[in-house]
């Protein structure tokens, strides 16, 4: 290996230290999800995202274990229709925090899988990088280094 | 003064004195009657058995129209509705019914929607049935929803934007109150018991 490319090899890993660390800024609290029928093929998550760090983060893909597919949705009122409307990014400011609440930002789970029951634990995680492509059907989501995961308890509002 | 029209302006007295203690403690004027919504329907229940508006009548009714895919209002609306069903007396939970009414025909077959109601109480009643029968109850109770576009490759997670009003009705079936998805828990078990 030459002085060159073992400097930009050594460049890059300390980037990427740099990035875990911006990641880690990010720090989920609260996380709940709603108790639904066991015959459900849709719940929602609900969580506050702290950003402790100095820098503003993008949420850009949540996911969860029990959900095949997860979202990030806001209400919008038109015409005196309601509307989930998917928010592909979710800014967290610096030293701020997103609060996702019935009503509001929400995120939303798909085709659960299981329908977990009241008083389970439920992975869900953030990342602030969009997957690359999206998993084959049944393929489990490969972890991020961008991600940031926490324990959610399933439970009536 | 003789005594009589001494007792005549005592008794008139008392009676003007009682109509007027009377306005005093009427809590609220009644409720008014909408006449614009409601109206004839013919749908499905969740036992598959027809379901009209003659079987609204007798019991007060507190309805929602949503969707069972619907994770956030819907099931919130259907919980908090439930639940001040719950903190009614006993005898008075009798006379009032909780109906959920879905816009999703599609996905919420009758047994679909007996299994997810049973979750919130065991008699919720749920309604669905053809595309056109719920449409024209929901346009007789000013209903406006509207199946969304599903993302490519994701049809069957198609999602409804929709009107999220609560309705009270009387024992006549009629309209009598409309509240917001969010409404104030106290305020709708008042207005529940002026009808009872
Ligand atoms: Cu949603």
């Amino acid at each position: 290996m030459t002085f060159v490319a073992c400097f930009k090899r050594a460049l890059v890993a300390v980037a990427l230290i740099f990035a875990q660390q911006a990641y880690a800024e990010l720090v989920i609290e609260d996380a709940w999800v709603r108790a639904v029928p066991p015959n459900s093929r849709t719940t929602a998550a609900y969580f506050t995202v702290r950003n402790t760090g100095a820098e503003e983060q993008t949420i850009a893909a949540v996911r969860s274990d029990s959900a095949r597919e997860a979202e990030i949705h806001d209400w919008v009122e038109t015409a005196g229709r309601k509307t989930m409307v998917r928010q592909d990014q979710v800014v967290v400011p610096a030293g701020g925090q997103v609060v996702l609440q019935s009503g509001g930002l929400h995120m939303m789970m798909f085709r659960l899988d299981p329908v977990p029951s009241p008083g389970d634990k439920v992975l869900i995680c953030v990342d602030t990088e969009a997957p690359a492509e999206a998993p084959a059907e049944g393929e489990p989501v490969a972890e991020s280094a961008t991600e940031v995961c926490a324990e959610a308890t399933v439970r009536n509002p | 003064m003789n005594v009589a029209v001494g007792r005549i302006t005592a008794i008139f007295t008392l009676f003007a004195l009682s109509l007027m203690l009377a306005a005093c403690s009427e809590p609220r004027p009644e409720l008014p009657i909408n006449t614009r919504l409601g109206g004839d329907f013919s749908m499905v229940d969740q036992d598959s058995k027809p379901f009209g508006p003659a079987d609204l009548q007798g019991k007060l009714s507190l309805m929602f129209f949503g969707f069972t895919q619907c994770p956030d209002i819907c099931p919130a609306t259907l919980a908090r509705t439930v639940g001040v069903w719950k903190e009614l007396t006993e005898p008075h939970r009798e006379q009032v019914q909780v109906v959920f009414v879905s816009f999703d025909p599609q996905r919420d077959t009758p047994a679909y929607l007996k299994e997810y109601l049973a979750f919130f109480d065991p008699t919720v009643i749920g309604l669905t049935g053809s595309a056109e029968q719920v449409a024209s109850m929901a346009r007789s109770y000013g209903v406006v929803y509207l199946q969304e576009d599903a993302q490519p490759g994701r049809e069957q997670d198609y999602l409804f934007s929709h009107s999220d009003f609560v309705y009270l009705l009387d024992r006549q079936g009629r309209v009598r109150k409309l509240f917001k998805s969010d409404f104030d828990g106290e305020e709708l078990i008042n207005d529940i018991r002026s009808l009872l």
